[in-house]
């Protein structure tokens, strides 16, 4: 009596495929949630009660980060054997900092007194919430795609989601910090 | 079957089965038990317009804290009419055609195993089921159900306590339609990575069916669209709760006293909520379109007229269909260059539709039809695709939509368009793969006198309402006799409503027949239509059903 199909018998190329359809496909929905609320942005910056926000450190420290993990998947996909493991401990350090910094902001600024009531703190909590969730499902499923197999095949999912979710963040501050 | 797992208990075949068979099931029967919720709900709105004093008797005493001494309150009305439209549309249909059919068929269709990722697969479901669950319980919040309409305009939903649905009923349905999403998007990946990767090597896209066409692009346009319906709820929920202002308005008046706070826009959540919902209705029609080529190639014994053609319409209205949102907002204020683009994109696709009907008529031209009940449904979804489409086309229009708009005209027309063609379609893909849903055939002459019964009564309920919008009859409201340009419509609403009252008792036809031909069908033998496509080719039924 057949319940569930035997997966492991399928031959492994098409799951590679399919693993690689999902992940572009859920990249696809990703992007177009961000740019939801890109659009929402540039819609709601354009009222009366807008204040145009202050240049502050933390968004850089964040951007380095970003930046950091990036690097660190470019390097494990160039090398192999330690130094790709050292290149991997490298992206989980920058992507641990990288949580622990937003979340460190998004509840500064929750937490302050009437301080989501301005709009431009609303979409920094808004968009940067977002990002982090993002960030720790696509740690998520680099973690478990490299732990069943850290070759070859799985790193370059890993190094699409890293450098997609790295350019959501350099977009996510453009548009909240550096566009007038 | 090499490889296969050997006698698992009840709740592994059943229940928490990866076989995406068994999931595709399990998405239908729970769309079928919630389609009896919103059905329900939809005869009480519709008592309701027909007899606005009526006394509810048995219902009241049921729900006491909708009633006051047996007649509704406007409050419950307004949570009734909210509920039907989002469980119809989101929970029974979007569920029903694309969870149910599509888990069950692609993978057959397309000649693979299972699903890419059958325990994603697993998981889309049971949020799913957690969703409905959500959605639900919502009738028993303390101050009831939402009740600020499937669109969940603000700022009636930003205002926690504007009416007693704004409560936590509003809360339940933003968090219901968020775990919708995640399971639809769950879902969506995993269709697009089992059309696309897991095809049998000797079957291009070109040689599949038009139904699984159909989910390859309802799995894009979920994709697609949910996003920005994600991105609303978050930022509606913050608005409910971390005092943020993205829809709240500066300066709104409640209750005579100005609300503190605001600045944002309720057009703001339209244009995200529109830029979901047109999709959202495409679908819910593409998996029929889709179906009704299939079925109208099998029971004509030829290959579908202009098949490429058929694809290429399917994906130029799916493109279009993100273009076309403004046509929901004539009435916003907007732009009348604007408006004039949306009228333009909305009107483009009449011609992929066109073409479809066009092809669809070719099809059928001149050859010997097998009225077998499934094609008898796709007849029905035809025409009212054809019926439903020409009003679609004067409601394009802003001269006549600004004329029609918040009328019954509008909830005719998308209840023959959409509503209708999705649920036809539920019923065909039910009657067609009954026999491989569970290896036997649902009875021929209920079926049929299910289908006309269905047809005449759907007609009846739903063309009038063109005519009472028309003559001014407006939607949602609560009482329509409360103003005297309405009183004359009064024996047309009761009309309609008698004819709900008909459709829905037509509806316990197909539950019996469904139920009966479980056990008491005649025994289909591998392939009992004769079709051509690949899910025929099983030797049986899904034997962990039966």
């Amino acid at each position: 009596m057949t319940i569930a199909p035997d997966i492991s018998a399928r031959p492994a190329p098409s799951l590679e495929r399919a693993a690689r359809v999902a992940v572009v496909a859920a990249l696809a929905a990703t992007t177009m949630l961000f740019a939801s609320l890109a659009s929402a942005y540039l819609v709601r910056r354009s009222f009366p009660d807008w204040t145009a926000p202050a240049l502050v450190p933390w968004p850089f420290v964040l951007l380095a980060c970003g930046a950091w993990a990036s690097i660190g998947i470019e390097a494990a996909c160039r090398s192999e054997g330690r130094p790709r493991h050292r290149s991997l401990v490298n992206l989980a350090a920058a992507s641990l900092l990288y949580l622990g910094g937003a979340i460190t902001v998004i509840v500064s600024i929750a937490s302050g007194e009437g301080r989501l009531a301005a709009p431009h703190e609303a979409f920094v909590v808004l968009l940067l919430g977002v990002h982090v969730v993002h960030a720790i499902l696509g740690g998520g499923f680099s973690f478990l795609a490299l732990r069943t197999s850290a070759s070859d095949r799985s790193l370059p999912l890993v190094r699409l989601v890293t450098h997609s979710l790295t350019s959501l963040l350099f977009a996510i501050f453009f548009l909240l910090f550096v566009l007038r | 079957m090499s490889g296969v797992r050997n006698s698992p208990g009840a709740l592994a075949r059943y229940v928490f089965s990866l076989d995406h068979r068994v999931i595709g099931l399990q998405y239908l029967m729970t769309a079928m038990g919630l389609a009896l919720v919103g059905g329900l709900l939809a005869l009480l709105v519709r008592i309701q317009i027909a007899w606005p004093d009526h006394d509810f008797g048995f219902v009241a005493r049921m729900l006491p804290q909708g009633f006051d001494e047996g007649i509704m309150k406007p409050e419950f009305y307004a949570a009734l009419f909210t509920m039907h439209g989002t469980i119809m549309i989101f929970f029974v249909l979007s569920a029903a055609l694309i969870g149910g059919f599509g888990n069950f068929l692609i993978p057959l269709q397309v000649g693979a195993r299972d699903m890419a990722f059958p325990r994603l697969n697993a998981l889309s479901y049971w949020i799913y089921a957690l969703s409905s669950v959500v959605i639900l319980s919502s009738f028993f919040a303390p101050s009831g159900a939402a009740a600020s309409g499937w669109t969940a305009y603000p700022p009636l939903s930003v205002l926690k306590g504007a009416i007693p649905g704004s409560n936590l009923g509003q809360d339940l349905w933003l968090v219901a339609m968020a775990l919708f999403i995640v399971s639809f998007t769950l879902g969506g990946l995993n269709f697009l990575a089992t059309i696309l990767a897991l095809r049998r090597p000797d079957l291009s896209l070109m040689d599949l069916p038009l139904f699984t066409w159909s989910m390859l692009f309802v799995a894009t346009l979920g994709l697609l669209a949910f996003p920005s319906l994600t991105a609303a709820s978050l930022m509606l929920l913050l608005d409910r709760h971390a005092g943020t202002s993205f829809f709240m308005p500066m300066g709104l008046v409640l209750s005579g006293e100005v609300v503190p706070g605001g600045g944002g826009s309720p057009l703001l959540w339209q244009h995200l909520f529109w830029f979901l919902g047109h999709p959202e209705v495409y679908i819910l029609m593409l998996p029929s379109l889709g179906l009704t080529s299939d079925l109208f190639s099998v029971f004509t014994g030829r290959r579908v007229f202009g098949y490429r053609s058929m694809v290429y319409a399917m994906a130029f209205i799916s493109g279009m269909s993100f273009l076309v949102w403004g046509h929901h907002m004539f009435v916003s204020g907007m732009s009348p260059f604007l408006g004039s683009a949306f009228a333009v994109t909305t009107t483009l696709i009449a011609v992929p539709s066109g073409v479809k009907v066009f092809n669809w008529m070719a099809t059928l031209w001149n050859r010997p039809l097998r009225l077998s009940t499934p094609m008898l449904w796709a007849l029905g979804i035809f025409s009212l695709f054809v019926t439903g489409g020409l009003s679609g086309i004067w409601l394009g229009q802003t001269q006549i939509d600004i004329q029609l708009h918040d009328t019954a005209f509008v909830v005719g027309h998308f209840h023959i368009i959409m509503a209708g063609a999705a649920l036809f379609g539920v019923f065909a893909g039910v009657h067609y793969w009954f026999p491989l849903f569970f290896g036997r055939l649902m009875d021929e002459r209920l079926g049929r006198a299910h289908f006309f019964l269905t047809f005449v009564f759907y007609y009846a309920t739903f063309f009038p309402m063109h005519l009472a919008g028309l003559r001014g009859q407006v939607r949602r409201v609560y009482d329509p006799y409360q103003y005297e340009y309405l009183k004359p419509l009064a024996s047309m609403n009761a009309f309609i409503t008698w004819a709900a009252v008909l459709l829905a008792v037509t509806q316990l036809l197909f539950f019996f027949n469904f139920f009966r031909s479980l056990r008491a069908g005649t025994r289909a033998g591998s392939n009992p239509w004769g079709a051509g496509t690949l899910e025929w080719s099983e030797p049986g039924p899904a034997e962990v059903i039966t």
